[in-house]
């Protein structure tokens, strides 16, 4: 079964591979590469002039010049595994039993269970280990990014970096071949599959991972006046920030301007002078919400979880519709 | 004799259609039978169900004794199926499609496969999309007959062939049965053909054996002797169909090769 599956799946298991390991060399190599300059330039350890830092900024655009197109390969680590869940996923169950040749299959001595799982399981197998090799190119994604000059927060790398990377693409496989055997149409499978895998990502990436665990909360002075530098706890992943007052209510603008009316009498009465400092002692603050840099880790595993589950659940899932339904 | 197929009450419902309505049968071994009707008579149903790809709404079926849904993988190994239209993968030589038969069959017999290629002429090295819809059927035929299957199903075989092939086919099938004989047997109980027309099954000096009509259905079972003697003669007006192979066949062996 499992020769039939190589030889009936060998070209699209072939591409897959094939892209996946040569964008893991031009990651490696590019990444090398953009590295070596971003040292050689200087970029991040550039001090800026007194009053500009146009020296700096020029230095970072000689190193984008030098390395040419290859943040693209960033896009690309985002973009192949869905690839691979249309073109891999979709034909996998979908193309057969839209040709027929499943009731080939199924009339040689085979169980039911045996093929669906020998075909979803080896394409599994086969993303398992492309997604493997690109998660270990996660340091490449954030060199091209240019994350380590402007770094803010890991979080910025987190969908091509480790572990979700291996989750993606087991998911990926696994809804085309969902979609595919439930439809019994290639094109369905990989059209539907790929909306699904994007939808998931999506759903994922903005309404479950900023809250995997209770966000933080911070307060700062407000920026109401005074753009200053954000004194953000050091690589959080800020979700939101507002102004609130003492008791945490959201302060609009108009509440601002109604606060602002009494500045005057109150400096006048000897309050302070700065609006800024002014509406510190009236209680206004900066509330920021976060989540902190040493939650990265363990966000990156939960988001692992999430996808392979969905992967496990999606294969299982057609397993036992392939087992039930009239061939 | 020993029954190789036998259903009582055997129903198949697709949504609010019935496709096959209380269908009692039994054949017995060592046989050839036509399943003959008109498109929609559940011919195609009944295979599906005997050899485990569809399942039965109700009642009940067993060939050689086992239940096609539950135990498909023990009865497989002992039968050869050629579906509708003959599912073949387009992209596969003509070796690679033997091989598929090899690996998932415990029964294979590889040189018989290999022989029966050979003897049709048929290049291993071939993808089966470049073959021809007659070769194509005689690539099925030898996946379905490489497992020495103990009962041969075989779906309107000689759909969309040539005339010529037509006959070819069927003859050469009546000859796997005959010539290998019931008892030392390529395909030791039975044959079971099912196709629009009547004409290629009579031949056979088809009995009927049954005769089913209800509103939408009618299923027309004949059965014929596979080894019969060639001393009866018969008088009846030739076919078109007959006549267009006859001329074929004295042109085609006229042409020197």
């Amino acid at each position: 079964m499992i020769w039939l599956t190589l030889r009936e799946h060998r070209a699209q298991l072939a591409v897959m591979a094939l892209t996946a390991t040569l964008l893991a060399l031009g990651l490696f190599v590019m990444g090398n590469y953009a590295a070596a300059e971003r040292i050689a330039l200087g970029v991040d350890t550039c001090i800026p002039l007194p009053n500009t830092n146009s020296n700096c900024v020029d230095l970072s655009v000689e190193w984008m010049r030098r390395i040419g197109p290859a943040p693209y390969l960033v896009g690309a680590l985002l973009l192949v595994p869905a690839l691979a869940a249309s073109f891999v996923g979709g034909p996998l169950f979908g193309g057969e039993l839209e040709r027929g040749t499943h009731r080939l299959a199924l009339t040689q001595a085979v169980s039911r269970v045996r093929w669906g799982a020998t075909k979803i399981g080896l394409a599994l197998a086969i993303a398992l280990a492309c997604a493997v090799v690109l998660a270990q190119l996660g340091w490449s994604a954030r060199v091209l990014n240019g994350l380590p000059g402007g770094i803010k927060t890991p979080f910025d790398g987190f969908e091509v970096d480790g572990p979700p990377m291996v989750g993606y693409w087991l998911f990926g496989i696994g809804v085309g071949g969902l979609i595919g055997a439930w439809s019994r149409r290639a094109l369905t499978g990989m059209f539907v599959g790929l909306l699904l895998f994007v939808g998931a990502r999506a759903l994922v990436g903005f309404e479950l991972r900023p809250y995997y665990e209770p966000p933080l909360v911070a307060y700062d002075r407000t920026d109401w006046f005074a753009r200053q530098a954000p004194s953000y706890p050091s690589g959080a992943w800020v979700l939101h920030t507002q102004d609130v007052d003492a008791q945490d209510r959201p302060v609009d603008s108009r509440e601002m301007d109604r606060l602002m009316q009494r500045f005057g009498p109150s400096a006048m009465a000897g309050g302070p002078t700065n609006p800024a400092d002014y509406l510190a002692t009236v209680g206004v603050r900066k509330r920021i919400i976060y989540q902190p840099a040493e939650r990265y880790a363990k966000f990156q595993w939960i988001e692992l979880g999430i996808f392979t589950s969905l992967a496990a659940g999606c294969a299982l899932l057609t397993i036992v519709l392939m087992r039930r339904r009239d061939a | 004799m020993t029954i190789v197929l036998e259903t009582s009450g055997l129903t198949k419902r697709y949504g609010r259609t019935d496709a096959l309505r209380g269908c009692d049968l039994s054949l017995a071994g060592g046989k050839v039978t036509g399943l003959v009707g008109p498109n929609g008579a559940g011919k195609t149903t009944l295979l599906n169900i005997a050899v485990g790809l569809h399942r039965p709404t109700a009642g009940r079926i067993r060939v050689l004794g086992l239940d096609p849904w539950r135990e498909g993988v023990a009865l497989l190994s002992r039968i050869g199926f050629v579906a509708q239209d003959r599912p073949l993968h387009g992209g596969f030589t003509v070796a690679e499609t033997l091989e598929i038969g090899r690996r998932l069959n415990p029964r294979w017999d590889q040189a018989y496969a290999l022989a029966r290629v050979k003897h049709f002429g048929l290049p291993l090295d071939r993808r089966v999309r470049s073959l021809s819809t007659g070769q194509r059927a005689q690539v099925a035929l030898t996946l379905a007959l490489g497992k020495r299957p103990e009962v041969l199903l075989l779906d309107e075989p000689v759909a969309n062939l040539d005339p010529v092939a037509r006959l070819e086919l069927l003859e050469e099938l009546m000859g796997v049965f005959a010539e290998d004989g019931p008892s030392d047997a390529l395909v030791r109980e039975h044959v079971l053909v099912s196709g629009p027309r009547r004409a290629e099954h009579e031949r056979a000096e088809g009995e009927v054996i049954e005769v089913r009509q209800a509103e939408r259905q009618t299923t027309r079972l004949l059965r014929g002797h596979a080894t019969q003697s060639d001393d009866g003669t018969e008088v009846r007006p030739a076919t078109l169909e007959e006549i267009v192979v006859g001329y074929l066949r004295s042109e085609r062996e006229e042409v020197p090769q």
